[in-house]
């Protein structure tokens, strides 16, 4: 399965998506924005492109840290406690498989779509316009993470029960 | 089928360039010279030449405007230009004749083929896909061509393996089925099902808009380019009236100088951050929290569980369970449902990497990542202010003279902010066609994938109300595999590219390797997003041999400055390649391009060489070719034609000065 990015995402980024490598960039920073702000959407696959089913080269060493983090984030979302050790097993075991170049199975990669679909949204939403330059993005773009987790942070904290 | 493209010669009359006439035939065997070189001074419209070959083998000067037209200009010549271009396919001739009207502003072309002459550009069936301005590109070539190769944001690369394998053919072919479908469904009578005719005239005005919106979408992408140059061009005059006084070009020269250097640390600036920003741990200090938190308490709770989920299942298999109880089918069901939670072995062996992934990278320190990618933003912001300061001191230069009331300086400004404002509109509106669709798009809408999408919808609807569902189906199951056969052909072709392009780069930069990982839209080189020009011209070499090696036909090359941008330790690895990379090399070069070049090409293809110098003359350049034997020079009304290698190479760097 393939890691997908929104179609309107590629229009979205197209003044600044020359400054970085690879395509996979765009994506992560978009699912950086999603686990941010703990926010997934539906991808339908009509709407996505595929983009790769492993990590590019330029991410080969901070795959397993990208995979640490859907894993910490889902467990979160779904409200499992890491003392919780039979949830946290079952959930591991549906997102991760050693049969993958990825190491993400099928259930990994399409959560990982949502959250990165969820995160363009966010993205959107923050940005008061399309990036233009990658100088100006870069520095919005740090400034943007650090608000969605501190939005994030201040809602759990109006409602604790949630 | 094969064909064998060659070009014959060309002649230039009434240009900026000297009047000349280049054979590339050579009269004893008669054959193409293998390798033809053309020497040509800077000042001599080495440029204008090869503008005006490329121009009279694609029919793209018809689109150019009136101003770019007059550029060609000889201002001491009277009457129309003319370029005259011969080329052979297989052994049919054909001369495209290129005629510019400077008094009007317009432009006429001629083709002869054989005995017969016509009037405008019309190249025989099997040529005209490649005399088309993007592929003439290809193959009269510069260094311009070959930064697009690697551009991301064009598509030069994939266009030309399409064109050259000819993968087009199978869109065509399921286009051709599609008009089939369509004329089926509109010859149904419009009695058979209520609103059947609605639906038609819906597709049909679709396929109108399509039409359109792509008749504007290629004009868009035409005039994009041209109202650019044309801006460029502005642009430096406007600079060059700006410091026409001393002082104030010194103080731009100066500020130029300042922001060309900031940029380049900007850059630099940017990639370092880029690069950080890779590091999830660096965005957020939740993040690396999150990862460390989620180790340590895996680690607390020996997870993953040594026991494996295999171990419950073979336990399964036994007779009886390790309390010693009885394995019956209760006690079966409730282990296997329960192993379910275990991880499998390799499982374990994933988490075990991850888990010592993040100790290594966020677990001593975790928020160090985080500082660091802190203090380059923090340093990034610094440097952009420092080049809008650089911008802002310009822009105030430029107003304070502005204020002093130079009316030709006044009027470049405005038109400089015309054009600019025009070409922005321009961008935007292809922007707009190309765009992603939004969610309520009317059918007169200019956005191509929303008419593609609401094309479909059309002619389903069609297809249902006239009975002709089945018809459209099959039609539809064909588009699909003719698409996945173009996609699986391409994928193939690409990796037979990529892999004989990288054994070419192997042997072209042994001190600065490069490898290319894929041809996309662009080409795309391994674990680099830039390359320095020598290297950028060397991947675009290895990868046009390649490809011209595999394909059906041979095309001839034709090179602005082979050598120039190259090291010398590259140039003779590049023109040993050559002979290989196609049957007939025209290159113009200077005089400075001969070290290490000229021999090694020389070496490579025998006796199949001509050496030509061109250059402009005069009374004082007659001396040049003094004791030249007379058959090898041919004087023209305001330049020389030297033949001849001898001449080729004594002609100095100095004289061209």
């Amino acid at each position: 399965m393939y890691f997908q990015m929104r179609r309107d995402a590629d229009q979205w980024f197209k003044d600044i998506s020359g400054s970085f490598a690879t395509k996979f960039d765009l994506y992560y920073l978009c699912l950086m924005a999603g686990f941010a702000a703990r926010r997934k959407s539906e991808l339908e696959s009509a709407s996505g492109t595929d983009i790769l089913d492993y990590f590019p080269h330029e991410f080969r060493t901070r795959g397993s840290l990208i995979i640490s983090l859907l894993i910490s984030t889902e467990l979160s979302v779904a409200g499992i406690d890491l003392n919780e050790r039979d949830a946290v097993n079952r959930t591991i075991s549906k997102l991760v498989t050693p049969d993958t170049t990825s190491k993400l199975a099928d259930e990994g990669v399409r959560l990982m779509n949502r959250y990165a679909s969820g995160g363009f949204e966010a993205l959107i939403e923050h940005f008061d316009d399309r990036p233009r330059t990658i100088e100006t993005f870069l520095r919005t773009y740090h400034s943007i993470i650090e608000r969605l987790r501190s939005e994030v942070t201040a809602s759990a904290m109006r409602s604790p029960d949630v | 089928m094969s064909s064998n493209i060659v070009l014959l010669g060309w002649e230039a009359e009434n240009l900026r360039c000297p009047n000349h006439k280049v054979n590339l035939v050579r009269t004893a065997p008669r054959s193409v010279y293998a390798v033809t070189l053309l020497q040509m001074p800077n000042g001599t419209g080495k440029t204008t030449t090869l503008s005006l070959l490329r121009a009279t083998l694609s029919g793209g000067a018809e689109s150019w405007p009136e101003d770019k037209i007059r550029e060609f200009q000889n201002k001491h010549a009277k009457g129309p230009g003319r370029f005259i271009v011969r080329v052979a396919v297989d052994d049919t001739l054909v001369t495209f004749e290129l005629t510019l009207k400077f008094a009007d502003g317009s432009v006429q072309y001629r083709t002869t083929l054989g005995a017969g002459v016509q009037k405008g550009f019309k190249p025989p069936a099997n040529l005209r896909r490649f005399l088309k301005p993007d592929f003439v590109d290809l193959f009269v070539f510069d260094g311009e061509l070959a930064t697009r190769l690697l551009d991301s944001q064009t598509t030069r690369a994939r266009a030309a393996l399409d064109t050259l394998f000819q993968l087009p053919i199978l869109a065509r072919v399921s286009e051709t089925a599609e008009e089939n479908w369509q004329k089926h469904a509109m010859t149904v009578s419009a009695k058979q099902e209520k609103g059947l005719t609605q639906r038609k005239n819906r597709l049909v005005m679709l396929e109108q808009q399509i039409a359109k919106v792509k008749k504007r979408k290629k004009k868009l992408e035409k005039d994009i380019p041209l109202f650019k140059e044309q801006l460029a061009k502005l642009q430096v005059r406007y600079q060059a009236e700006l410091g026409k006084d001393k002082h104030t070009r010194e103080e731009l020269e100066r500020l130029d100088r300042n922001k060309v250097e900031t940029e380049a640390l900007l850059k630099a600036d940017v990639d370092k951050a880029i690069t950080k920003l890779r590091d999830p741990h660096a965005l957020l200090l939740e993040f690396a929290t999150e990862m460390v938190s989620l180790k340590s308490n895996m680690d607390r709770l020996k997870l993953p569980r040594s026991t494996a989920r295999e171990f419950f299942d073979e336990l399964t298999n036994e007779l009886s369970c390790i309390c010693a109880r009885p394995m019956d089918d209760d006690a079966k069901s409730a282990i296997r449902k329960r192993a379910a939670s275990y991880l499998g072995e390799e499982q374990v062996g994933v988490l075990n990497t991850i888990k010592s992934d993040v100790a290594t990278h966020c677990g001593d320190e975790p928020s160090r990542a985080k500082t660091s990618l802190d203090g380059d933003i923090k340093a990034l912001a610094s440097r952009v202010m420092e080049r809008d300061r650089i911008l802002a001191d310009r822009e105030a230069i430029e107003a304070n003279r502005l204020a002093g009331g130079n009316a030709v300086l006044e009027k470049l400004k405005s038109e400089v902010d015309e054009r600019s404002a025009a070409l922005t509109l321009l961008e935007d509106e292809l922007g707009v066609i190309e765009g992603a669709a939004e969610d309520d798009e009317a059918d007169d809408t200019n956005c191509l994938k929303a008419l593609d999408d609401k094309r479909a919808d059309a002619r389903k609807a069609v297809a249902e109300a006239s009975n002709t569902v089945t018809l459209k189906k099959k039609t539809e199951i064909l588009a699909r595999i003719l698409a996945s056969a173009q996609d699986a052909a391409r994928i193939q072709l690409k990796d037979r590219v990529v892999q004989e392009t990288n054994e070419k780069l192997k042997s072209l930069l042994v001190r600065e390797p490069v490898e290319l990982a894929d041809v996309d839209e662009s080409l795309i080189l391994k674990g680099q997003a830039g390359a320095s020009v020598g290297q950028t011209l060397a991947v675009s070499y290895a990868f046009l041999a390649t490809l011209f090696g595999r394909s059906d036909y041979q095309l001839p090359f034709i090179v602005d400055s082979p050598a120039g941008p190259l090291d010398l330790n590259v140039r003779p690895e590049v023109a040993k390649m050559i002979p290989k990379l196609c049957g007939q090399f025209v290159a113009f070069t200077i005089s400075s391009e001969r070290d290490k070049f000229v021999q090694p090409l020389a070496k490579a293809v025998g006796n199949r060489i001509q050496y030509l110098t061109l250059f402009r003359g005069s009374k004082e350049t007659r001396r040049l070719y003094k004791g030249v034997k007379k058959s090898n020079v041919q004087e023209s009304s305001d330049g020389a034609l030297i033949t001849g290698q001898e001449f080729f190479e004594r002609f100095d760097l100095d004289e061209e000065a």
